[in-house]
């Protein structure tokens, strides 16, 4: 067992004996060795349940969602991305920042679990988004477990967007040919809107099928209205957890149009990384007389 | 929006958005024409047509 183990869980039993929250979030060993997914936490003699290893890549900030109607405070373990989601919750004035008691953990950086049960436990690679990563600490926490760790991508700035630039420059055809079989595939599952803390509305304009937004017809023209709105919809706010991209089923690659999204939004706005600041405006929320508008020329 | 669809292939030149207030006739008019005529030049939209066929 890790020190980072031991002090989550003396952490956890410490305020879930106090009654200071209702209950703790975090990761539990599953099934596999490959994956450590979320668990829930009401009493103080299950905290041996909680682990930290190198698969727990699960992004924790978007179940503080279920309780966003309620009085709960809930105990959440973020590594440096997820608590870069609970920023944007509580800027997003979905969750108030006194209902969570936030327990920050230093990441070096989590495994994929796919690549991870082919290559096995030892060899498996970093997940893409640890390698573009530039919040390994938490940027928001109450108490922060173990030493904070040396900041920095891996890759740096130019290789984060280095496939989006190559892909920009094929031929429009081949980027439609692409697309088209990335979307072909979409079940309309909504795994990726469901585990994204950045949709956070309380009723889904693609739930409301009578007002005409999306028809129910699962085909490539509806797939794409339906991934692009969600992309456009996230724009500016998405913390590149990469959670969408793992939770899909289908493996579309949903990261690299909101990769896309973040770049444009870099060279329109200037640079702005979500989700670091709890005063800073996203932004496509805010107005400034010197934005581009390109539509009223 | 362009920028996007140009990412996913579509010639963005298909979107087109405008600023004209309801006093600007002559504007509008201009702005109908010159997208009728981007549009007529790019000859009718064959992607995504799957939901019609």
């Amino acid at each position: 067992m890790n020190e980072i183990t031991q002090k989550m869980r003396f952490a956890a039993r410490e305020i879930l004996e106090k009654k200071e929250v209702n209950y703790v979030i975090g990761w539990e060993k599953g099934s596999f060795a490959y994956q450590s997914p979320p668990v829930f936490i009401d009493k103080g003699e299950d905290v041996d349940r909680l682990i930290w290893d190198e698969f727990c890549i699960s992004n924790l900030a978007v179940y503080l969602l279920d309780e966003r109607c309620r009085e709960t405070k809930v105990g959440l373990f973020v590594k440096g991305c997820d608590s870069r989601g609970v920023v944007r919750l509580i800027q997003d004035r979905q969750v108030p920042r006194d209902r969570v008691y936030i327990m920050g953990i230093p990441c070096p950086g989590v495994k994929d679990p796919v690549k991870s049960a082919k290559a096995g436990r030892e060899q498996a690679p970093l997940a893409d988004k640890c390698l573009y990563c530039t919040s390994k600490n938490p940027v928001l926490y109450d108490v922060i477990l173990g030493d904070k760790v040396q900041e920095g991508s891996l890759t740096g700035e130019n290789e984060r967007f280095a496939e989006i630039t190559d892909f920009e420059e094929k031929d429009l055809d081949k980027r439609y040919e692409f697309w088209s079989q990335q979307f072909d595939r979409c079940i309309r599952c909504f795994a990726c809107r469901n585990i994204c803390p950045a949709c956070n509305c309380a009723v889904c304009c693609f739930e409301q099928p009578r007002v005409g937004w999306l028809s129910k017809y699962v085909g490539r023209s509806q797939n794409e209205f339906y991934i692009l709105t969600r992309a456009l919809h996230v724009a500016g706010r998405c913390i590149e957890c990469g959670e969408c991209e793992r939770a899909c089923p289908v493996n579309i690659p949903i990261m690299k149009l909101n990769r896309k999204i973040i770049k444009d939004i870099n060279e329109l706005f200037g640079q702005y990384e979500a989700g670091l600041d709890l005063e800073q405006t996203p932004p496509l929320g805010r107005y400034e007389t010197d934005d581009p508008d390109e539509f009223a020329d | 929006m362009q920028r996007l669809l140009g990412f996913v292939g579509i010639e963005p030149e298909r979107l087109q958005v405008r600023w004209v207030s309801s006093s600007e006739s002559d504007r509008f008019a201009k702005t109908i024409t010159e997208f009728t005529a981007i549009i007529r030049k790019l000859g009718p939209n064959r992607k995504l047509r799957d939901a019609y066929e």
